[in-house]
């Protein structure tokens, strides 16, 4: 699996310093705000911004799939002694590894800017960035399995991924759902513990899915 | 040693791979027990197929002018004075083929050719 | 041991099927798949390196037929695909590290040290290469990992006569060792004509024939005459021909004409040319 990861960094790399400025930017969009007269963000401030990034994560297989696709490296790798479910693999990896750097560097912005502002920093903040997290991973496990069927497949999957969040977070922020009462469910170790399993056995599933789909196809 | 291919003429390869050593071999150019270079290496030297050389030294072998240690490879075997003169014999006998076809055209008579043979052999003494 | 051993590989396609194939490539030795394009070479290729999966047929590289460690195998298996298919932003050592971890026995020693003959220059990214330096790089990449077995699928096409020799050249050196074999697909016949040692034939996904390259010089002949005595020659003889008004050339069995007929030597350029000549007009007879 290494040569495959080493083969995808090249293009794992741009991908991730594009999306980390932007998070960054965009993490610190209330700087720019405040300067133009608004006010500070209060105790409860989660940059919405900088999540928008985190919603091209799912995008990462797609592109590797496709830069793969286009220099041929899909027979070259298959040529190789190396096995199709590594290469599978090496996707899977980099885009959790992808997800775990994003995570941990929207963190590391909003800590700070709390301390810039609010100097409470609440255990809420956190379970609600790993619940994200796993949320994440569970577009991720989605939209996968379809890069290994065909380009199309993959960004119709991505297509829907979005419009099936936009409407459902358009229905949740309207309901009475979205109140104190029903985010405190995040905030219970117990929900996050198995959101975490279910994440888990989701996301090997995925994997297991896209090897089975990748094993016999003609290149 | 020298050998060259000649891709055009209708010899086959292995027969004039054939014809050159039993050649060096009989001018004394190659020295008895002298080392033949190995099949694999004559053949990627001249750039031809393994087949090839593998096949003209098979002949060389079955006429008796080099024989093989296996491990060693193939060696010049020695002066077989039989062997030589068979060998030239047989060269005899192709040219004679070769006047008899030619006579054959020119409309030559039999006594014609061997009046001819007889002159050349009185003039070489 | 065989070095490739292939029993009626069968894959169906959408208007083309490669049709029972079966074939054997002795160890120590060249094998050159020629074919018209369109006829099954680099299906054959693809179904021997994993690329495409195989429908019907087995293949056994190195004696070892299929298993579930059939990838382990391909360490041995240095190939040149057509095109050198890799990101075009790595440069040499971006290649070199990506192959050490893929291959058991990578050199990086030997690769640097081929790039170096070839006149590669170690820090040009693989988009500002020309497509001979390309083919260079694929095949320095071929031979830096101790493979016992090289397959080139149409790696010499598009090469200026030159590098063509020199590739020829690489290959004459990697077959000194005996144990090493080549399997080489073109339509340039040219370049397999003095190479090989054994000719594969395939004709719209059939293998028409398998020989020793030798054996087939002398079992078929040029000969030129007149269209009347082409005719009166037997059919099952005459592999294919060409004639005008000035008169008619075939190629033939020697074994199958009457003596006494000037039979030319032939080279197997010709002898696909003709033979797919001949098959073109069966079948346009056909019809």
């Amino acid at each position: 699996m290494k040569s495959m990861i080493k083969n995808d960094f090249f293009t794992f790399k741009k991908f991730l310093l594009i999306l980390t400025v932007v998070s960054v930017i965009l993490n610190f969009k209330w700087v720019i705000d405040f300067c133009f007269g608004a006010e500070l963000p209060g105790n409860d401030f989660i940059s919405d911004f900088a999540l928008y990034p985190m919603m091209y994560l799912p995008v990462l297989p797609t592109l590797l799939c496709t830069v793969d696709m286009r220099t041929g490296w899909k027979q070259f790798g298959a040529a190789m002694p190396v096995k199709r479910s590594d290469y599978v693999g090496s996707k899977y990896l980099l885009t959790l590894i992808a997800g775990l750097i994003m995570i941990c560097m929207i963190t590391v912005c909003g800590v700070i800017s709390r301390l810039l502002f609010h100097s409470a920093i609440d255990a809420e903040y956190f379970y609600f960035i790993a619940a994200l997290f796993m949320v994440l991973n569970l577009f991720c496990a989605f939209v996968t399995p379809f890069c290994f069927i065909g380009r199309t497949a993959a960004i119709a999957a991505y297509m829907i991924l979005l419009v099936v969040i936009g409407s459902s977070a358009t229905v949740f922020l309207d309901s009475s759902l979205f109140d104190k009462q029903g985010l405190e469910l995040i905030f219970d170790i117990r929900t996050q513990l198995i959101l975490f399993v279910c994440t888990a056995v989701l996301y090997a599933l995925s994997w297991l899915i896209s090897v089975r789909i990748y094993q016999n196809k003609d290149l | 040693m020298t050998i060259f291919i000649d891709n055009k003429s209708g010899q086959p390869i292995y027969h004039q791979i054939l014809t050159q050593i039993k050649n060096h071999i009989i001018s004394g150019e190659l020295s008895e027990d002298e080392a033949l270079p190995s099949i694999r290496n004559l053949a990627k030297d001249l750039h031809i197929s393994v087949i090839t050389t593998r096949r003209a030294y098979e002949e060389l072998e079955k006429e008796g002018f080099i024989y093989t240690v296996s491990g060693k490879g193939c060696f010049v075997a020695p002066k077989n004075t039989e062997l030589l003169r068979e060998e030239n014999m047989r060269k005899i006998e192709s040219y004679i083929e070769k006047i008899v076809q030619l006579a054959n055209v020119c409309g030559l008579s039999r006594e014609d050719i061997i009046e001819m043979i007889c002159y050349e052999m009185e003039e070489s003494i | 041991m065989n070095a490739v051993e292939v029993k009626n590989l069968t894959k169906y396609y959408r208007g083309f099927t490669l049709d029972h194939i079966s074939f054997s490539l002795p160890g120590g030795c060249i094998m050159g798949l020629i074919g018209e394009n369109g006829a099954g070479k680099s299906t054959i290729i693809k179904l021997l390196l994993g690329i495409i999966r195989k429908d019907e047929g087995s293949i056994s590289l190195f004696g070892r037929g299929e298993s579930g460690r059939q990838h382990l195998l391909k360490d041995e298996v240095g190939f040149v695909l057509d095109e050198l298919k890799l990101n075009c932003e790595f440069r040499a050592k971006n290649i070199n590290n990506i192959m050490s971890s893929a291959y058991r026995h990578w050199n990086s020693e030997t690769f640097y040290g081929l790039l170096d003959k070839m006149n590669i220059p170690v820090s040009k990214r693989i988009k500002a290469m020309s497509r001979g330096m390309k083919m260079k790089v694929g095949i320095a990449i071929a031979m830096s990992h101790n493979a016992k077995l090289l397959i080139l699928d149409e790696a010499t096409g598009g090469l200026d006569p030159v590098v063509r020799d020199e590739v020829v050249d690489m290959l004459y050196e990697f077959t000194r060792d005996e144990e090493h074999s080549v399997l080489i697909s073109s339509h340039i016949v040219s370049d397999l004509e003095k190479l090989c040692d054994y000719i594969a034939f395939l004709h719209h996904g059939k293998l028409v024939l398998c020989e020793e390259k030798d054996r087939l010089m002398e079992q078929y002949g040029m000969i030129h005459c007149t269209e009347k005595q082409l005719s009166e020659l037997d059919c099952s003889a005459v592999i294919g021909k060409k004639s005008n008004q000035y008169g008619a050339e075939a190629i033939v069995r020697r074994d199958a004409v009457p003596k006494g007929l000037d039979i030319g030597p032939t080279d197997i350029e010709k002898l696909f040319v003709f033979m797919n000549r001949g098959n073109h007009n069966e079948e346009y007879d056909k019809k």
